[in-house]
């Protein structure tokens, strides 16, 4: 009762209670946001602040360490908020190097791991795709949810009753009848249904600008596959299927001759090299440019099949080598095509043509190609001229 | 020291500086002589041992010879390899948090603490010295107060900076053991020592503390001199322990490639950066004492109930705040020799830091030197109210704020800024066509000699605020001075506008001659500035304790920015290793090997600063809690023994 | 009053001679020409990073 009366008692307990709750907001948004990439922490800061210095004006006995620790705080908190103004980064460790013989002896997680790295590095997909929730992507479908979405898509009448330009992986193959079966569709014949929006440009959505991932250049194993498969789920904190479920999925998408072994093919397992040459160099010019990847981004005037992609500039290069080195925003030290071409492969974002994006174009062609494929490149390339019929390549 | 606080000194004048060499010489003997003589101790009873096992053995063991990976000597291989870790509970057990962040914690506040009692017992020592050679007898007891006042504050951090170590290593062994169980097996004989140390100190600083009254005349106050000069040297080896292993962890040396150790803990010890980051670290820690002290005396000041207690704690603040700018100013120095032998060490670490990932935390740096600075001026500012005779001087505020202030944004300005490509293009490129010419180096060179050489003037200001010059040269010696200034700030501002005029290579040589313009003001300006004040007439005493409570809030200003630099530095130190637990030698693979977003570091280390402060200012409480209670019960005559107000 | 002027002027010069000198020893020391500009001619420079 005598509690209820004392005004000036009462009076700072409900300060006290207004100082704990604040302070108690303060740690909760401490807490929330700690770990993520909101950069709303120092605002706990700001609370504990006010918190402080609030105790401080009602309580005179420790007044003067409220008001210093809000002062502190405050010093703190603008440091902090400075720092978090700046432009972001994390370091990532360089990825260990591992071959992996036998997926079915990792835990679903290593697999996961195993997904992630390739999706970023051999599958080149992040060139194209996104994963954040929030991201949009500009060139192809964000992969965020993809896992639950599958089983919708399954179920659409557009996707049952397509109208793409190959409409099944080959014949007899069938469709996908659920998630699984999508993804493995999916990489395995991307024209097979094209979501909407993301068709190549000018064909109203029939053709994929894709490529299948388990042909050349990429020439991702299906084991391979199964691992990025496996991350779509586990990042998202979903159960993965059981990867016999997915080889079984490739296996109904891609015909038994054309499955790459991890073993086969140009990559020379076991030299431990981590970039395996891309070429022989010997190729044909057409195959050199597919192989060499080239033609999963620019269209190569009179290369057959490297006629209608879009990521990177046509290659006209005669035309407009001479005119980008006179650009302002150009950094390089070629004084002629030849060697612009070999900069601009070597070290692409020495120049970003104007309306194409930087860090799209790998920059580790310099030990993926070697002398005689860029040899050869370079003269081909160096001779298309705009307007001009290109040299015969069967004679290059 | 002792000139710059009053006036000078006649009596025991020679037989003081003799005192400070053997002082001196006391404190870096044990350096040079016992580590090296402790290795040889550990290698010959290594050699020994391996001796005896030959001899006692069947077979003659197969001696497995290792090459040093710094210093390229040859060794015989006396320990395993650096384990191979993996992400598992085993190498890297998991507390439902990243452990890093824990040990981050640990290791910051343990640091903050330790370099806070490392730091308080060298000012003490130069104190209590002074006191003991200062004639005036009111000013010596004075002195020798404050010695005491600040031994006080320490002895508490003691004990919490042992609890904390004892903190930091149950951590190490319960997160990383692995890793630790590897550091043990190549320092367990510098960790006997350390352990040995510590104990030796503790003794010391007890006695120390303890004594002061009785030990306070003639010879005995010699001794107990002495033994803060031995505190000191305990202190300081400690340090240079602890720090070694810090270094290791950067620039490993006395183990092989593979990490195996070779027998030579001195090796291991003295590793590259082993020195600069010594040099560094004690000239930090007494910038960090300092603040502290300063903090704790601003505290005081503003909780006062009495002019004379404002007058002494004012004071106080004042020695403190001196204390810490005074080693501030070769910070930089002992920081770009640290530099240099990181690029000396890897070249691609001193990229990481300059021009790498790290770069922009010493953006962040950067910003944290301009507020110290003008933080430092404003604090000179408030204090010349302290004095009559100091309206002479106000009107040249307003102007050196603006330098201050034109220089600071010179300074800020970022070389390249975040842009969205949109903004990029309308842009014409990543830096400014006009902004940008002041983000870069030669600027910013220009711009921070200008803001230190106006700490410099303000600070001359304050010296003489309360004195009127009575030299028949005064007239030019003012002269003389505005001509020095001026000079050097036309000198630093004509290099930084001629580094746009040549090429790189001969530009980056320009700061040198600049600092030294700047240096040249604080010697030759200081020298004249005393030689004028010799006999000059007094417009009033130094009235302690007639400052603002603004500028006790300056000192928990710059307090707050050292710990938070301090902490920044740290991290920037620390994670310059990126992936690896020892450098090349052994790799983190924990699942937080990788480096946090600088928001994230900074966050941390606000929240380090603050709770070690928050800490602190509860000590700080606590003993004005008790001085009260003591008084009270004094007055009651209470016979209960009161609770101590320290240890 | 002349005779500060004078006296100011004086000491303004041997500031900056001392200046210029440290100027130039200082880069000597480092092996850089300190008169770079006036011996080779000025090239615009982007002021370093």
């Amino acid at each position: 009762m005598d509690l209820l009366k004392n005004k000036p008692l009462l009076f700072k307990l409900w300060i006290g209670l207004l100082g704990a709750i604040l302070v108690l907001l303060a740690l909760n948004n401490y807490r929330v946001n700690f770990s993520g990439n909101s950069r709303l922490l120092p605002v706990s800061l700001g609370l504990f602040t006010a918190a402080t210095f609030m105790l401080g004006i009602y309580f005179q006995k420790v007044r003067v360490v409220m008001h210093g620790a809000a002062f502190m705080i405050v010093v703190a908190a603008a440091f902090a908020g400075f720092a978090n103004w700046l432009p972001q980064t994390i370091g990532e460790p360089p990825a260990l190097e591992e071959s992996v013989e036998d997926i079915t002896s990792l835990s679903p997680q290593e697999l996961a791991d195993l997904g992630e790295k390739l999706t970023f590095g051999k599958g080149k997909c992040s060139l194209c795709h996104v994963f954040g929730s929030s991201e949009h992507g500009e060139r192809a479908p964000n992969m965020f949810g993809l896992a639950a979405r599958a089983n919708e898509i399954v179920q659409l009448d557009s996707y049952k009753n397509r109208d793409t330009i190959q409409t099944v992986a080959y014949d007899g193959s069938g469709i996908a009848e659920n998630a699984v079966e999508y993804m493995a569709e999916s990489h395995a014949c991307p024209n097979c249904y094209v979501s909407p929006g993301y068709g190549k440009r000018g064909t109203n959505d029939r053709e994929s600008p894709m490529p299948a991932i388990h042909k050349p250049p990429l020439s991702l194993t299906i084991d391979e596959m199964v691992a990025i498969d496996t991350w779509m789920y586990v990042r998202e904190g979903l159960d993965a299927p059981p990867i016999d479920d997915m080889r079984l999925a490739y296996e109904k998408f891609i015909p038994e001759d054309e499955r790459p072994q991890a073993s086969a093919g140009g990559e020379e397992a076991g030299s431990g090299g981590e970039n395996p040459l891309l070429t022989t160099g010997n190729e044909p010019l057409p195959d050199l440019f597919e192989k060499a990847q080239c033609t999963i981004c620019h269209i190569i005037p009179g290369i057959p099949g490297a006629d209608d992609a879009d990521f990177g500039p046509e290659l006209y290069v005669k035309t407009s080598a001479p005119k980008r080195m006179k650009d302002k925003g150009y950094t390089g030290a070629a004084s002629s095509v030849q060697e612009y071409i070999l900069e601009s492969i070597m070290d692409p974002n020495l120049y970003v043509v104007p309306d194409f994006d930087e860090d799209l174009m790998p920059d580790d062609f310099g030990t993926t190609l070697n002398a005689k494929t860029l040899f050869r490149i370079i003269n081909y390339i160096s001779q298309l001229e705009e307007g001009k019929t290109p040299p015969d390549y069967e004679k290059m | 020291m002792k000139r710059l606080f009053e006036g000078g000194m006649r009596n025991k004048q020679l037989l003081s500086w003799v005192a400070v060499v053997v002082i001196v010489g006391a404190l870096l003997l044990p350096l040079v002589i016992s580590i090296p003589l402790l290795a040889q101790e550990f290698e010959e009873a290594a050699l020994e041992q391996a001796a005896a096992e030959e001899i006692v053995g069947e077979e003659v063991p197969v001696q497995q010879i290792g090459r040093d990976v710094h210093y390229g000597d040859e060794g015989i291989v006396q320990g395993p390899p650096a384990p191979v870790t993996s992400d598992n509970e085993n190498d890297y057990p998991r507390y439902n948090f990243e452990s890093r962040v824990i040990i981050w914690v640990a290791t910051q506040q343990h640091l903050y603490y330790g370099s806070f009692v490392l730091a308080v017992p060298i000012f003490v020592m130069i104190i209590e010295f002074i006191g003991m050679v200062t004639k005036d007898r009111s000013m010596a007891k004075k002195y020798d107060t404050l010695a005491y006042d600040f031994i006080k504050i320490s002895i508490v951090a003691y004990s919490i900076t042992a609890i904390l170590g004892g903190v930091l290593v149950f951590t190490f062994m319960i997160l990383y053991p692995t890793f630790w169980t590897y550091m043990t097996k190549i320092f367990h004989p510098a960790m006997h020592v350390y352990v040995l140390l510590f104990l030796a100190e503790s003794g010391t600083l007890y006695i120390y503390y303890y004594g002061w009254e009785a030990m306070k005349e003639g010879l005995l106050k010699w001794v107990h001199l002495t033994m803060a000069v031995f505190l000191n040297v305990f202190g300081t080896v400690l340090m240079m322990l602890a720090n070694s292993w810090a270094t290791f962890m950067m620039s490993p040396a006395g183990v092989d490639a593979e990490g195996q150790y070779l027998g030579n803990v001195w090796l291991a010890v003295h590793n590259h950066l082993w020195n600069p980051v010594n040099i560094h670290r004690l000239l930090g820690n007494m910038v960090f004492g300092g603040g502290i002290v300063a903090a704790y005396a601003a505290y005081r000041f503003l909780s006062a109930k009495n002019d004379e207690e404002r007058a002494h704690y004012d004071w106080m603040g004042y020695v403190a705040m001196f204390i810490a700018v005074a080693f501030l100013i070769p910070l930089p120095f002992a920081g770009y020799y640290l530099m240099r032998e990181v690029y000396a060490y890897r070249q691609q670490m001193g990229i990481t830091l300059m021009g790498g990932l790290l770069a922009w935390l010493f953006i962040i740096q950067a910003v944290l030197i301009g507020a110290l600075f003008l933080t430092t001026n404003y604090y000179l500012w408030q204090g010349m109210e302290r004095m009559r005779g100091a309206e002479r001087y106000q009107k040249y505020i307003k102007y050196m704020t603006f330098v201050l202030i034109v220089c600071f944004l010179v300074w800020l300005t970022p070389h390249t800024m975040v842009m969205t490509p949109t903004e990029l293009k309308e842009m014409g490129g990543q830096q400014h066509p006009v902004v940008g010419n002041y983000g870069v180096m030669s600027a910013k060179n220009g711009a921070v000699n200008i803001i230190i050489t106006t700490t410099i003037l303000s600070f001359l200001l304050y010296q003489r605020c309360n004195k009127i010059p009575t030299v028949s040269w005064a007239r030019y010696g003012n002269i003389a001075l505005w001509m020095l200034f001026g000079g050097a700030f036309v000198n630093i501002i004509w290099l930084a506008i001629y580094g746009y005029y040549i090429p790189a290579n001969v530009r980056v040589g320009l700061s040198v001659p600049q600092v030294v313009s700047t240096l040249s003001c604080l010697f030759i300006g200081t020298a004249i500035n005393l030689l004028m004040m010799r006999g000059a007439k007094p417009t009033g005493p130094v009235e302690w304790g007639k400052i603002s409570v603004r500028s006790q809030y300056a000192i928990f200003m710059l307090a707050t920015s050292f710990t938070w630099m301090m902490g920044l530095m740290g991290y920037i130190r620390s994670s310059v290793r990126l992936h690896w637990h020892v450098n090349e030698v052994m790799r983190d693979n924990s699942p937080w090997a990788f480096t946090h977003t600088i928001g994230f570091a900074a966050n941390m280390i606000s929240f380090n600063v603050l709770f070690f402060w928050v800490t602190l200012l509860f000590v700080f409480w606590l003993g004005t809690l008790g001085t009260k209670k003591v008084v009270v019960e004094k007055v009651r005559v209470v016979t209960v023994p009161a609770p101590a107000t320290s240890h | 009053m002349a005779k500060d002027v004078i006296v100011g002027i004086g000491l303004f010069a041997a500031a900056i001679g001392y200046f210029t000198f440290i100027n130039w020893w200082l880069m000597d020391f480092q092996g850089l020409d300190y008169w770079y500009m006036f011996r080779t001619g000025s090239e615009l420079s982007s002021g370093g990073h």
